[in-house]
Parts: C-alpha cells; structure tokens; sequence
C-alpha cells in the first residue's frame, strides 16, 4: 500500500556502484567484462527491486551479482571452483610478525588468484568491511563459514606473498 | 595466547576475553607487534583493491539507463503523490536557485573517478601525476584526529574526503579565473577566506573550498595546516 514511501532504486544503489565494481572487477579478467557484470546485476536488481526487505542493501546485490556471474561462467566452470572445503588448519587465524610491506599490485594480483569460495569473504569482509553477518547474506551461508573462509583466504593469501618475496629476494 | 583479532577489533568477544586482551595487550609488546601485523595486512588488502579506479561515469550511465526508462514498477501513482510531488518540486526549484548560486559549490558536473589511496600524500600525488592538476599545492593538514578518506575527480573540479568527529569533511579544488571574484574575503590568520556555506579560497591559480561541518571547525583545521 505505501510503496511509494520505499526507498528510490537509483539513489540507494549509486552510492554502492564503486562496491559492486570493485567485487566484479575481481571476479573478472578485465574492467569491461567487470561493467558489463555489473551492468546485468543492475538489471536484475531493477527487475527484482520488490522484493527487497529493506534490510543489508550491499549483501542483496552482491547476491545477485554472485548469481549473475554464476550465469556468465556456467555451473560447469563454478562447479570445478568448489575446492575441499572441509575443515583446515589454515581455518585458524595466525599473525606471526611479518616486516615485509607488500606491494599493493602484488597484493591485488594474488587475491584474483585466490579460490572464489575465500575471495569472496576477504573482499566483502577485509576489503568492503562488510560485517560477518551482512557476508553471511551475501554469500548465503552460515556466519562460522564466513570466518573459517575469510581465515583460509588470509593465509593463502599470506602464504602466497611471503613465498612471493622470499623468491624475489633469492639470489 | 591465540587471539581472534577479528573479533576483538569488531567488539565481538565477550566482555572478559574482551578485557583479558586488553590488559594483555598493555602488558606484552610481542602482542602489540601481533596484532600491528594484523591490522597491517588487513589495511594493505584493502588499500591493495580500493587504489583500482572506478569508472563512476560509465557505471553512473548504466544505472541511469536501467532505472529511468520508466518510474519504479512497483510505485503506486496516486493524485495525491502527484500533488505533493509539485509541491516538492516548486520548493526544490527555489533551493536549487539558491544552490546554484553558492560560490563554493565547485563540483557541479559529475564526478568520474574516485580512489582510496593508502595515503593522504599518494592521493596528492594522484592528483598531480595522473589526474591533470600538476601545479596544485597541497594544502597539508595537521589537526589530530582528521582521517583521510579518498580522492574524487569530477570533468572541472577534483575533491579530498576526509572523516572528523564523523562527518565527510571536503576539500574541493578547481582551476578556474573567475570563481570567487565578486565575493566579500575576509582577512583570518594570514589567509583571505570566503565565509559562507563553508570557506574558501584562492591561491596559485587555483580555487579551494572546505565544506562538511561547521565554519568554526573549519576553520580550526585551516589555521592548523600548511
């Protein structure tokens, strides 16, 4: 009955357009594949922009833009994504001192490497700071999931750039 | 003493732990060193995807094409809304007027770029290296608790954000002869300033204006800065 009284589709979702960018522009190989997934995300959330509740803006259009991608890539391509997911150490958190200062290109090119299933929580958490629950809703899965993937994410992602420099160091 | 930092730095431990870690944190340095290590990487992971320009024209464009081909299908038109859209709009007609003729309203096309550089010196350094403003001066804060937030370009006018107390403090910067000549400067400190909805300025050939709080907080970091 009060629809008009709902928020303005335009205004709320400009102010997430760099957000949504950002996420697509990691989960592509290049900014224009990156527009045009964001490009049908806003399609569909225009098309879909009943049925949001009102409630965690940036969680309902990266789930969206999540599906939209899933359309892109083709179950196939998603499905061969899926790596073992089951417990892990690397599921608990460890910051041993590192005095190395990585290079944000570096750092950039290996979160593209990174499996989806932990790209994603460390962009929406880490990146986006996005609340474990707002992930949560994004990514349609339990909060202690989010944890354990986004812990996994940090340490490949550590892993990855500590053997990244001692390899560049090496003479 | 394995902590999740995660948790702590979102207030998410409970109140015991959350004190146990506090007072472990005064106590061991290896701990501080910790949990610098954390909020390091975390900040490098960040800064390492928010320094990537956003094409906000282009993506601004697209939404625009997908939202405004027709209002809101789920909008229930009634006569009253209409009556009150007219309403609104008349009075929206009268502030817009007097919008438009603020003499520190710089950013009146739309913006282009933004980035979050991991620094307040290397969003300067964008600015002049990249974004065409190379003979711009940096006005150089010094006021504690003043937080860096991005950088954005417009087609004629480029902005710093930064956070105070919570509010979006901007600086604007536009290089343009006739802007703020037919407006009353008064002399503060050693600066000729602007006093109107913010402050403002020209020096270098360059326009500057200071908007997001009030005038007196303002002009509090003008006089603090360089």
């Amino acid at each position: 009955m009060f629809n008009f009284l709902r928020p303005n589709f335009e205004s709320s979702i400009r102010r997430e357009l760099p957000m949504l960018y950002r996420v697509a522009r990691r989960l592509t190989s290049c900014s224009e594949d990156a527009e045009d997934l964001v490009s049908q995300t806003l399609v569909s959330a225009f098309r879909g922009w009943h049925t949001f509740d009102g409630k965690y803006l940036r969680s309902w259009l990266v789930k969206i833009l999540r599906n939209e991608r899933g359309a892109l890539v083709g179950e196939k391509n998603l499905m061969a994504e899926i790596e073992d997911l089951a417990e892990h150490p690397d599921d608990k958190p460890t910051w041993e001192v590192v005095a190395t200062k990585f290079e944000l290109e570096d750092i950039r090119r290996e979160i593209d490497q990174l499996p989806f299933h932990f790209k994603m929580p460390v962009l929406l958490c880490d990146v986006e700071q996005m609340s474990y629950e707002e992930a949560s809703q994004a990514l349609e899965i339990p909060i202690g999931t989010v944890r354990s993937r986004l812990n996994r994410g940090r340490n490949q992602l550590k892993r990855k750039l500590s053997q990244w420099t001692r390899e560049e160091v090496r003479p | 003493m394995r902590i999740d930092w995660d948790a702590y730095e979102r207030n998410q431990l409970p109140p015991a732990e959350m004190a146990e870690v506090k007072a472990a944190l005064k106590a061991d340095p290896d701990l501080r060193a910790e949990y610098r290590a954390f909020q390091s990487f975390k900040n490098d992971v960040r800064a390492s995807v928010k320094t990537e320009p956003v094409p906000m024209e282009r993506l601004r464009y697209e939404l625009q094409t997908v939202a405004r081909p027709s209002a809101d299908p789920h909008q229930i038109r009634r006569w009253g809304v209409v009556f009150v859209a007219g309403a609104a709009l008349l009075v929206a007609m009268v502030a817009r007027q007097q919008f438009d003729n603020d003499p520190l309203r710089f950013a009146k096309s739309p913006e282009v770029e933004q980035l979050a550089p991991r620094t307040e010196d290397d969003a300067w350094r964008w600015l002049r290296k990249e974004a065409g403003y190379s003979d711009v001066t940096p006005v150089q804060f010094k006021t504690p608790g003043l937080k860096f937030s991005l950088v954005r370009k417009g087609e004629d006018w480029a902005c710093m954000d930064y956070i105070l107390d919570g509010d979006t403090v901007r600086l604007y910067m536009k290089k343009d002869e006739t802007a703020l000549r037919n407006v009353a400067f008064q002399s503060v400190g050693n600066r000729y300033l602007y006093i109107g909805n913010g402050i403002g300025w020209r020096t270098g050939g360059f326009v500057f204006a200071m908007q997001g709080t009030s005038n007196e907080k303002l002009l509090n970091l003008l006089r603090q800065a360089s």
